[in-house]
């Protein structure tokens, strides 16, 4: 599974795969912010896309316990970012609750 | 390390199944303590062996392991009990040749396995069998499909430190990639030996790990040894042919330089130039004449230096010879016979022996050379008298070429012969071998050179050919025009005249109209013909999804076609009006026959309705009318799964019940939207079957679905009255409304042609306001929220977990995290093979199939496009579609997609995905 985080509770995360929403704060060093806050990677950016400050992205982060990496990021127009907002909240709820089904063996 | 710990440990090991060597474990021991150093003192016994295990693992095994038992490598069968380990010395794949590994393995070009399922010697000869193409692609799909999955047995030979055998796993037990020499196994249960052959499978041995490098060997030298192959070969021959032609060219060199010493007055253009001296003009080397016989000379001695024959000696002065420049030969002709040079002699007095020196150049200018009219008559009358006399006949082409009238023909004198005997003569010296036993070819007519004769004989053969063919032969020419012109098969006849011929007999005679000539391969249709009569009629043509239009001002959906216009206006206060009005949209699903079935039924019951009329004026998209069972059942599918996790069960079976209500419910509003849009009076909206109000009209963003279906109001809004609608006849229901809203469906029409492509997309944009992504107004949160839950979009987890109480496959929306491709793009000649797994937050690496019909989309290319490269041998081009195809198929590794996927509620058919989208695309973010 591939979890959602924002920039607040990514800081805690140390396990796992995870896709936050966060607009570019700073290329060098890489940081990112979103509504929560600012996150400072500890790895590079991915390549792939040019990157502008401001700009709002997907990334994907892998934990592995000790190290994090920044394996993709796709840029999404900014009037995305609530749309992100609304579905890591409706994820956490879902969780909260209880409703998700959680198959990672599915076929 | 005390001795007794070593022994601890050394016991420790052994009931580990690693009967080290005593002297092995103590350097090795100490080797570990002087790695750990301090740290030593926290580590346990059992944490060194875990040690001295890592560190045997990568050790030999002769160095470090007493063998248990020797294994009886001649017996018939033994069966091994212990466990014991192996050591890995190398290992082959003897499920392919090894001819066909090693070219694998130094194979530089590169391989277009991906695109045809097989090596090019396999495609070869398919090539060979191309009538049955279809059923071998189709053999070859499962052939390939097992291909990648099976990856043949591994043959390995194996040591335990003494005794050397060879070990044949029975099922995919090891990884080839990780089967390196110096790996270590372990028998971990029974295991059958077969004159020194272990036959392993999933139970009885484990692989434990390991390499050592100095056991290292080239797989490509070890395969070329095994098969005495010299890959060297070519490098050498190579070489080889440099050396010879270095030599060669020294020789030729040396040659050369020779030659030029001979002949320094040879000229290097032509053999029959020589260099004279500019100062004296002096030719220091005698020419070399050859013996070629020609019809004439060439004076001027710097041109040229023209053989001459043996013959006499002109007597006639120079001015009658002749001086034609193009007749001179540019190679030697061979030698005619001696009868002929005779003949020629005798008639030719302007040859001269060979023997005389040259005759001196002319001192008149050549348009002052006038040719006597009289010699070239009375040579052309010998000529004659010769063919009388048989002297010219039997001769080789050698002959007809140097005495054809070739030197004469061009001359204006020789013009003046008598046309017939020119004609003659040549049909008399024709050689046998240049008389073909068909008809001349047919000369140019009108060509000004052609004689009179010539020209009746043409007028003749065109009039032959239309005599034979037309005129004369009628029972021929009613042949002829049945095998020729024919009336255009049904595959070929839009589906509206189909369905007139099908429902209405009348409309046959219209339908007659319909009809064209073509003229084409009688067997294509012919075969046509007979499926036409096998198979059923809506025969699916393909798989794609229905059309959305996008262009609000065009509003109109591919699933809904215009219906027929009825010429008859219908009083809209009439009941019966409101069910036409109601049943004016046509389901996306249902078919044209059904309406015309509809409508035959109209005319029965006395509807003053003339079918050929609408069939003149109804054109409808074909993407539609082909619509087919297996499209209506995916269509209904996607239905469902997009509007189930909202609606109960009992809207969903009365929907399923009154099938299509919903969507003409929303066409009606679309309608109404529509005409808004257009400036147009709004139709009665106003269901007749309706007990409550009608909704109120909700902006367009709101009724739609953003997957390109209409979004349903509630069911509730609409309460169908039973008894009503049994009254009413479905036929009567689609009466009204078309003439009501003629207009506008016209116009939709016209729109739908326009814009209808031929590579229909499954999802359209939806229709729904486009937003400019640089708007970030608060204010269009809530039309994105909206949009959002409209996409109904499902954790693919819960899709997987609830298939079981399916009856049917279903289309779900899912927005994957993270998507990654298992393999390169593969095809199987029909279908593209491609695998992804796909990760969202409820589930973690599902394998899905991507539709080959989504791939189509994706690339702008299809297989059989490909296929044809392939057979046409075009590789670059084939490789050009394959950089084009992995280009496009990185849009995969996006991080916003959504996916509409295709979920079966067996466990193990693969889910299938049929579109894909970026999050933005799906909202109409621009």
């Amino acid at each position: 599974m591939c979890d959602r985080d924002d920039c607040a509770s990514i800081a805690s995360r140390c396990t796992g795969e995870t896709i936050i929403c966060a607009f570019v704060e700073s290329i060098t060093p890489p940081k990112i912010r979103d509504k929560t806050g600012t996150y400072e990677l500890k790895c590079p950016f991915a390549e792939g896309f040019t990157m502008e400050i401001g700009d709002l992205f997907l990334f994907h982060f892998v934990f592995d316990g000790s190290s994090e990496k920044c394996t993709r990021l796709t840029p999404i127009p900014k009037m995305l970012a609530m749309v992100y907002e609304k579905l890591l909240k409706d994820l956490r709820k879902a969780k909260k609750e209880g409703k998700m089904i959680i198959s990672p063996t599915a076929n | 390390m005390k001795e007794t710990e070593l022994d601890r440990l050394f016991s420790w090991l052994a009931r580990k199944h690693y009967p080290f060597k005593r002297e092995w474990l103590r350097i090795c021991v100490q080797y570990i303590e002087g790695s750990l150093g301090q740290r030593i003192k926290t580590v346990d016994v059992k944490q060194i062996g875990e040690l001295v295990i890592q560190q045997f693992l990568n050790s030999k095994i002769s160095e470090a392991l007493d063998p248990t038992m020797k294994i009886p490598t001649s017996a018939v069968k033994v069966v091994i009990v212990k466990r014991m380990i192996f050591q890995v010395i190398s290992s082959t794949n003897i499920s392919t040749s090894l001819y066909e590994q090693l070219s694998e393995c130094t194979r530089h070009n590169e391989d277009l396995a991906w695109f045809h399922g097989g090596s090019k010697a396999d495609h070869e000869e398919e090539n060979r069998d191309k009538e049955k193409d279809v059923a071998s692609d189709r053999m070859n799909h499962t052939q390939t499909k097992n291909a990648i999955k099976k990856r043949g047995m591994l043959k390995i030979e194996l040591t335990d430190g003494v005794n050397t055998l060879k070990a044949i796993e029975l099922d995919e037990v090891f990884d080839e990639k990780i089967m390196l020499p110096g790996a270590k196994i372990i028998l971990t249960g029974k295991v059958k030996c077969r004159r020194g052959n272990l036959l392993l499978d999933k139970s009885n041995c484990a692989f434990l790990g390991g390499r050592v490098e100095s056991l290292s060997f080239d797989k490509v030298a070890q395969l070329s040894n095994a098969l005495k192959v010299d890959l060297d070969a070519e490098k050498k021959r190579r070489k080889a042919s440099l050396e010879n032609a270095a030599a060669s060219v020294s020789r030729n060199n040396k040659k050369q330089i020779d030659k030029k010493n001979l002949s320094l007055n040879q000229s290097s253009l032509s053999p029959f130039l020589v260099k004279t001296s500019r100062i004296t003009g002096e030719v220091t080397v005698p020419v070399k004449q050859s013996l070629v016989p020609t019809a004439s000379r060439i004076l001027p001695s710097s041109v040229a230096v023209i053989p001459s024959i043996q013959i006499e000696k002109p007597t006639d002065p120079i001015e009658n010879w002749d001086f034609s420049i193009e007749e001179v030969p540019q190679e030697p002709t061979p030698e005619p016979p001696s009868h002929h040079v005779r003949g020629l002699v005798e008639h030719y007095p302007l040859r001269s022996k060979p023997q005389d020196p040259l005759p001196p150049p002319p001192t008149k200018r050549l348009s002052s050379l006038i040719i006597d009219k009289n010699s070239i008559s009375k040579v052309s009358q010998n000529i004659s008298n010769q063919v009388e006399k048989g002297l010219l006949q039997n001769k080789t082409i050698e002959d007809w070429t140097f005495n054809s009238t070739n030197s004469f023909d061009k001359s204006k004198k020789v013009m003046s012969i008598d046309n017939s005997k020119d004609q003659k003569m040549k049909i008399k010296e024709l050689p046998g071998q240049l008389i073909r036993p068909t008809p001349i070819e047919k000369p140019i007519i009108g060509d000004p050179r052609m004689n009179s004769e010539k020209r009746k004989d043409v007028s003749v053969w065109v009039w032959e050919d239309r005599k034979g063919s037309e005129e004369e032969d009628i029972a021929a020419k009613r042949i002829k025009k049945i095998d020729s012109v024919m009336e255009i098969p049904l595959c070929f006849v839009k589906e509206t005249t189909r369905q007139a011929n099908r429902s209405n007999e009348e409309s046959r005679h219209k339908l007659n109209t319909f009809a064209q000539t073509i003229h084409g391969p009688r067997s294509k249709i012919d075969d046509f013909r007979v499926k036409s009569n096998n198979v059923p009629v809506f025969k699916q043509i393909t798989d794609h999804f229905i059309t959305v239009k996008s262009n609000p001002n065009s509003f109109t959906s591919s699933t809904r076609h215009t219906p027929p216009q009825m010429p008859k206006v219908v009083d809209f206060g009439n009941f019966e009006d409101y069910d036409e009005d109601y049943e004016d949209e046509v389901l996306p699903t249902s078919s044209f026959r059904d309406q015309l079935k509809q409508r035959k039924s109209l005319d029965n019951h006395g509807e003053d309705v003339v079918l050929e009329e609408e069939m003149d004026h109804v054109d409808h998209d074909e993407s539609i009318i082909e619509c087919t069972m297996d499209h209506e059942g995916r269509l209904e599918c996607e239905r469902w799964g997009l509007r189930g996790r909202e609606s109960n069960i009992i809207e969903d079976d009365k929907r399923n019940v009154y099938n299509g209500y919903n969507m003409n419910n929303n066409i009606e509003r679309d309608n109404k939207y529509d005409s808004s849009m257009n400036g147009m009076p709004q139709p009665n909206l106003q269901h007749p079957l309706s007990i409550l109000p009608p909704p109120p009209v909700i902006p367009p963003s709101q009724n739609w679905n953003y997957t390109g279906y209409y979004q349903a109001p509630p069911l509730r809004n609409v309460i169908k009255s039973e008894t009503v609608d049994s009254v009413v006849p479905e036929d009567q229901k689609m009466v009204g409304a078309q003439g009501k809203k003629r207009p506008n469906v016209r116009q939709e029409n016209d729109n739908m042609k326009n814009k209808q492509s031929a590579n229909v997309q499954v999802y359209r944009t939806p229709f729904a306001e486009r937003l400019n992504s640089g708007d970030s107004s608060s204010k269009l949160s809530p039309q994105l929220f909206q949009r959002m839950a409209d996409l109904q979009i499902v954790p693919f987890g819960d899709a997987l977990f609830n298939r079981k109480f399916w009856m049917m496959s279903k289309i779900v929306v899912i927005m994957p995290s993270i998507c990654s491709q298992i393999h390169e793009l593969q095809s199987d000649g029909i279908d593209w093979l491609l695998q992804i797994r796909v990760t969202d937050t409820s589930v973690k690496n599902v394998i899905c199939r991507v539709s080959t019909s989504l791939l189509n989309r994706i690339f702008g290319f299809d297989v059989q496009q490909c296929k044809n490269l392939f057979n046409k041998n075009q590789v670059e081009e084939l490789r050009a579609k394959k950089c084009e195809a992995e280009r496009k198929l990185l849009g995969f590794k996006r991080l916003d997609l959504l996916l509409w996927v295709e979920v079966s509620p067996e466990r193990n058919q693969i889910p299938l995905i049929l579109d894909v989208k970026t999050i933005s695309d799906a909202l109409n973010i621009l």
